[in-house]
């Protein structure tokens, strides 16, 4: 038997435990055995620029609402059923939080405009809507659209300090370089009567 | 039916962004806003179960979208050096958890890990629309 399968089986049995109330641990042990995919899926979202602390915290919570809220009488694996509640809750985290980055202006308003009109429609249509469906709804292009949906996940900053690879950081290198033209003026001014 | 959309970039986890955007662009005909979603996390998933952790970025890695009306295929291929064989599996998907994210997310998946090419594929079915 595989360890995949001997886990599904494993989770099954728990649930099964949980559900009747006959061991008070199983919630703890379900909670445990899946605190791998709480991580996975957090460092996949910590390119967004957030602390990777603070992902694995919002996952680990959604982890436990999963565990509270799955009904194994659906038929669905409770690891689809928790990939699907953590990931929600990964990207509603991200969208209460404001830009570290500036997006320009136009797409920061292009964004709020979408992030509502997907909002209504969802309501509207019993379904997230399609991205023509946004474009129209905000009198824009499809492309429009799917620039600003990007510029929303613009939150990413590093700071002018953080190490560069096997460059020195960006604030040591910064006019490193020095430009021809500006080394004129600056000769020019110093010479001047 | 669209024809076939090529990427092929280093095969560096850092440019995986562009494979994002992509993808975002490939699946906007068919797809909802949130099937979108689902299916960038999906292939940068397969991507990164093709990339070396660890390694540097001698290889190259193609990504190929595919679709109709109902579905999108994506083929990554990743030639030069990958994620190395571990204990004699080839599925790729030594991280078990990376299954359980494929599985959640598309309909459709597999990987096979090789010596200098490794190949991982997709599919996504779009929900039924009812366009009002």
């Amino acid at each position: 038997m595989t360890k995949d399968l001997q886990r599904r089986l494993q989770s099954r049995e728990e649930f099964a435990a949980l559900a009747t109330g006959a061991d008070p641990d199983a919630r703890n042990r379900l909670v445990e055995s899946h605190m791998g995919l709480a991580w996975h899926l957090a460092r996949r979202f910590a390119s967004g620029g957030e602390p990777l602390d603070d992902l694995v915290q919002v996952a680990s919570l959604a982890l436990v609402n999963a565990v509270d809220r799955f009904d194994p009488e659906r038929g669905v694996q409770f690891s689809t059923f928790a990939t699907k509640t953590i990931i929600g809750e990964l990207k509603r985290y991200f969208r209460d939080k404001g830009w570290s980055v500036r997006a320009p202006r136009r797409l920061q308003e292009l964004y709020l405009e979408v992030r509502d009109a997907e909002a209504d429609l969802s309501q509207r249509l019993g379904r997230s809507p399609m991205v023509d469906e946004l474009a129209g709804a905000c009198g824009c292009r499809p492309t429009d659209v799917l620039e600003a949906l990007e510029a929303g996940k613009a939150y990413r900053s590093i700071s002018i300090d953080a190490p560069s690879g096997d460059e020195d950081p960006l604030a040591d290198r910064l006019g490193f370089d020095v430009d021809d033209q500006l080394l004129r003026a600056e000769f020019r001014s110093d010479l001047s009567p | 039916m669209t024809g076939p959309i090529e990427l092929s970039l280093p095969a560096e986890a850092d440019l995986l962004f562009l494979v994002r955007l992509h993808v975002g662009a490939a699946a906007s005909r068919i797809m909802t806003v949130e099937e979108i979603e689902d299916l960038q996390l999906a292939v940068m998933e397969l991507c990164m179960s093709l990339l070396d952790p660890h390694g540097g970025a001698d290889g190259r890695l193609s990504i190929v979208f595919t679709s109709d009306d109902e579905s999108i295929e994506v083929v990554c291929t990743l030639t030069g050096p990958g994620r190395p064989l571990e204990d004699g599996r080839n599925d790729g998907l030594s991280e078990p958890w990376s299954t359980r994210i494929l599985d959640a997310l598309v309909d459709e998946h597999r990987t096979s890990i090789g010596e200098g090419s490794s190949l991982a594929w997709l599919r996504k079915k779009r929900a039924q629309v009812d366009r009002r």
